[in-house]
């Protein structure tokens, strides 16, 4: 089982926890159409693809989901539920030692490997919590000794990260995950770009958002060990929403675009 | 005026930074202490009790202070993510992190807060108690996030 370089790429996509079902999900068409627009004339064969657990987040998180509700029946917190209460409240509410979770993580898993048997490049796109899940799902896979031979590209499922409004530095998530898995001695990269929006409370915790230099996130789990075979860059981007609606604003965000552009044809 | 002020306000924040620092160093001893460390780990594996069925069954108590400033004592069950360390104290964390360490009723406490600002972090609540051949430990664990409150109990029981 290795990768072919000519065939299509794919770009898998997790999402965060969302309002409405798996049939509201549509974050694979969303990157399809950025990646598209900043492709230009460049015949680059790809597809997307999007990993959905809504519908099994949804009967973990009944509960929240129904106080969440509760909150929006009123003027002001109606205006605050449109789109996105339940995406932070569902960030605090994820129990990740959770059975859900661990079919969660499973189910990523096997997705990979199933682009991965495919022969497929895999680049994994990945939101909000849904970060957290691909961060996991990852180094388990690095760990694994049948993948991710540092020197064969070929054997890597997943050839490189993105996450957007990740709260993976946030104390609650980043004090139990301490490291990354150490991909070993070779001279191949592989490469995690984090975009963040200054004034996205998921990713800094904070109600009037983060200053743009000095803030580490991703790169926090940068080492000096050449074995570790990481290379971790956060980037700030302007998504031109403030608070709660930067926070669903990536997708379409040129910079982010160019990013993922320079991830899957490099 | 000021020259005094600025001493008193100096002696203030030498002494808070010396009792966190105290605080940390202390949780650290205590542990040790507790679990008879050498420098090494130690991990035992039990059974979830009065813990809310989703985490699982089993529990694994772990602590280990191999890596000097890296020392961690957790709880993990059998659905925590391959690679992570589970719910619990973390010695990598900064020493104003550490809130409390006491012995009650020969239980040891120690508690850890993690403020990422005025309405996120999180707090560990960690009980460990020796009965006749087990080891108890309760984890009370709070994450807060904007307007969000989490709280997670759990006791893991296993034999020592």
């Amino acid at each position: 089982m290795t990768v072919d370089p000519k065939k299509p790429r794919t770009v898998l996509i997790i999402h965060g926890v969302q309002t409405g079902d798996d049939n509201d999900l549509i974050q694979d068409q969303l990157i399809e159409q950025l990646l598209k627009s900043r492709l230009g004339n460049m015949p680059l064969q790809f597809k997307t693809d999007l990993y959905r657990y809504e519908n099994l987040n949804n009967q973990a998180q009944s509960k929240y989901q129904k106080l969440i509700k509760l909150i929006a029946a009123n003027p002001i917190g109606e205006v605050l539920a449109g789109n996105a209460l339940d995406l932070i409240g569902d960030v605090v509410t994820a129990r990740l030692d959770t059975s859900t979770a661990a079919q969660i993580r499973q189910g990523f898993k096997n997705k990979i490997l199933e682009i991965f048997t495919e022969g497929s490049p895999c680049y994994v796109v990945a939101h909000s919590l849904g970060s957290i899940y691909a961060f996991d799902v990852i180094n388990e896979l690095i760990k694994d000794k049948h993948y991710f031979d540092r020197n064969s590209r070929r054997t890597w499922p997943v050839q490189g990260l993105i996450t957007l409004g990740s709260p993976i530095g946030l104390s609650m998530f980043k004090k139990r995950r301490q490291k990354l898995q150490s991909l070993g001695e070779g001279t191949k990269m592989f490469r995690w770009l984090n975009y963040w929006d200054r004034t996205d409370p998921v990713v800094s915790g904070k109600l009037f958002g983060q200053t743009l230099s000095g803030f580490e996130i991703a790169e926090k789990y940068r080492t000096e060990s050449p074995d570790l075979g990481w290379v971790i860059r956060d980037r700030p981007v302007d998504t031109g929403k403030a608070w709660l609606m930067a926070h669903v604003a990536y997708w379409e965000n040129p910079m982010v675009g160019d990013g993922l552009f320079d991830l899957v044809t490099n | 005026m000021v020259k005094r002020m600025s001493i008193f306000v100096l002696a203030v924040l030498t002494m808070t930074a010396y009792s966190n620092e105290n605080l940390k160093q202390k949780a650290y001893t205590a542990l040790r202490d507790f679990f008879q460390l050498n420098g090494k780990s130690q991990g035992f594996d039990g059974t979830y009790v009065d813990t809310p069925a989703e985490f699982g069954r089993t529990c694994r108590i772990k602590i280990d202070f191999t890596i000097p400033g890296r020392e961690y004592f957790t709880i993990s069950g059998e659905y925590t993510a391959v690679g992570t360390l589970g719910d619990g104290i973390y010695f990598d964390a900064a020493p104003d992190t550490f809130t409390r360490v006491e012995i009650q009723n020969g239980s040891l406490i120690v508690e850890q807060q993690f403020r990422d600002s005025f309405v996120t972090g999180s707090e560990s609540v960690l009980q460990a108690t020796k009965h006749s051949g087990r080891l108890e430990i309760r984890l009370k664990q709070k994450n807060r996030f904007l307007f969000f409150t989490d709280t997670v109990e759990k006791r893991c029981i296993a034999t020592l």
